[in-house]
């Protein structure tokens, strides 16, 4: 896609060379925009295109390549600007042509979208009004940029390149389309509602829900979706949650939310009855990729337990007899979420829990501080280099039990995490 | 870990985008080893002034109408459609069918060159003329 402007251009009829600054310029142009429509597919949660990454590391990709396109553009401007002044001509949009002003626009959008996106926490935008303001601007700003390209016409006028960037307007036209307008109304024909809403340890709540018409839907446990509550799917007031329950019972599912800012700070107001959306399932952290290990390990950091809990359930209901260890990070005994489930679960299971506390109670016995690679030594037999290992927690932790465990000798494609503070 | 990956493809997709930038513009000007941008960017008219006043009064139309967004005089302005010696190459009647895409010149233009040119159908008859001088000037 990023180079196929470029190839058109030259085997076509090519058009004469019109100095190599300038050409050189006007295809990082291109490119640049082409990396932003790219965005669009990147976001747009095929699971054909997500599977094979993880849907997690696509947003972490989605995130850098904003960057790059935002150096390539600017690199555009730039050497437009220093090199071609007078050709470039005045920036003021009341004596500039159209497009120049919208190709101004387009690039200050993106810078936009950039800055409030890297330093959204820092600028205090609400999760929700920055999400909604992200797709307008996002959509403002391709639009824009292909109507400067469009209205500078440079090489489309006489290739195919006219073509292709028609192609492109509208196939990026459609996505959006497909993606905000088409996808809600179809998760709208399928509502579900909170059957319960039950306070566990730590501020955090599971929420049940129940389908209203139809069988819930199919997941793999690890896995996470987007829920709407109190708002159309249309409204773009989606989270991403783990799933916590088991998919191999019952008819209804599972999320375990702790609160903490914006919307979950408000999940325990939740009412059972309330209508719920659920977009998923997503994400490829589970075990079923590596279903021949000789036994699993789970690092799991505060509420980072839903899913790997939903794994341990699943494991519970399948019968299963290999070795399992659970290393559990949590700043105090009061918030741990599911401890009772989890010693529960090591009758059932060979499961091994070992607790790890930040702020441990007087008398206290079991580990203490982060998950680091001693803790893991010294809980883990020695054929630890052979098990797979699933890590779900805060990224600070997540990066330390990775460095623990490559400390410890683990290959690292052994290892696999949920990277999911994206915020 | 897979961060590192995601952070490592971006950046290569970068790389890719300039190095496929600059082959497209080494390929479309062979034999051409630096780039060659304005000689003299910072400064906004430094092409040849015409001493007479006619024909000075036609470079200030060029200038305000935004010529050079499109052609360059003397390296100044867009590359896209020099303007270096039109008025040895072409008669002022020829020239005033280019700057009016006159029907005798349209199949070789540009629908966007075209529109553009549409707005100098209404200069002003000696604004018109003191252009056609410029660019007649232009040896």
């Amino acid at each position: 896609m990023l180079v196929a402007p470029a190839v058109l251009v030259l085997t076509g009829e090519r058009p004469p060379g019109r100095g190599f600054a300038w050409d050189f310029a006007l295809a990082l142009g291109y490119s640049g925009l082409v990396m932003t429509v790219l965005q669009f597919w990147l976001t747009a949660r095929f699971k054909r295109v997500a599977a094979p990454f993880g849907i997690d590391i696509l947003y972490y990709f989605h995130r850098y390549l904003a960057m790059v396109a935002v150096a390539v553009l600017g690199l555009h401007a730039a050497v437009l600007w220093l090199g071609f002044r007078t050709a470039v001509g005045s920036l003021d949009p009341r004596s500039a042509p159209l497009y120049l002003t919208l190709g101004v626009l387009g690039l200050l959008g993106f810078v936009g979208l950039l800055a409030s996106s890297l330093w959204r926490k820092q600028l205090r935008i609400e999760y929700d009004r920055w999400r909604r303001g992200h797709v307008l601007l996002a959509v403002l700003a391709v639009a824009a940029s292909l109507a400067h390209v469009a209205g500078a016409g440079n090489y489309l006028a006489d290739t195919g390149g006219r073509w292709l960037w028609a192609i492109l307007a509208a196939s990026w036209l459609g996505l959006v389309l497909y993606v905000r307008l088409v996808r809600p109304l179809r998760l709208r024909g399928r509502p579900y509602r909170v059957e319960s809403i039950v306070p566990v340890a730590g501020r955090s709540w599971t929420l049940r829900l129940r389908p209203q018409s139809g069988p819930v839907i199919r997941y793999r446990a690890g896995q996470f979706a987007w829920l709407t509550l109190r708002a159309s799917p249309l409204a773009l007031r989606e989270h991403p949650f783990s799933f916590s329950s088991c998919p191999e019972s019952g008819d209804a599912v599972e999320f375990t939310i702790k609160e903490l800012g914006d919307f979950t700070a408000r999940i325990g107001q939740t009412q059972p009855g309330e209508i719920a959306y659920v977009d998923g399932p997503y994400g490829s952290f589970g075990i079923d990729h590596q279903a021949d290990a000789p036994g699993y390990v789970f690092i799991a950091g505060g509420v980072g337990i839903a899913p790997i809990f939903s794994l341990l359930r699943s494991l519970a209901a399948r019968g299963e007899r290999r070795p399992l260890w659970v290393f559990y990070g949590n700043r105090n005994w009061d918030r741990v979420v599911f401890r009772d489930e989890l010693a529960q679960l090591a009758n059932a299971l060979d499961l091994t829990v070992v607790h790890v506390l930040g702020e441990p109670p007087e008398g206290w016995a079991g580990e203490r501080g982060f998950v680091t690679s001693d803790i893991l030594g010294r809980h883990l037999p020695p054929t630890r280099s052979a098990l797979h290992y699933y890590v779900c927690g805060p990224t600070p932790m997540i990066r330390l039990a990775e460095q623990g465990l490559a400390a410890l000798g683990v290959p690292l494609r052994q290892v696999h995490s949920e990277l999911f503070d994206l915020a | 870990m897979r961060e590192r990956w995601a952070k490592q493809l971006a950046l290569l997709t970068g790389v890719l985008a300039v190095v496929v930038s600059l082959l497209f513009a080494r390929v479309l000007n062979p034999g051409q080893e630096t780039a060659r941008p304005e000689t003299a960017p910072m400064t906004e008219v430094s092409a040849p002034v015409p001493a007479s006043t006619v024909v000075h009064k036609g470079r200030a139309v060029f200038d305000a109408q935004g010529c050079a967004r499109c052609h360059s005089i003397a390296g100044q302005g867009s590359p896209r459609s020099p303007l270096d010696g039109v008025g040895r190459r072409y008669s002022r009647v020829q020239l005033r069918q280019w700057v009016l895409a006159d029907t005798a010149v349209r199949t070789q233009l540009s629908p966007r060159a075209i529109d553009a040119k549409q707005a100098y159908a209404r200069l002003p008859a000696d604004e018109l003329d003191a252009l056609l001088d410029y660019l007649s000037s232009l040896e």
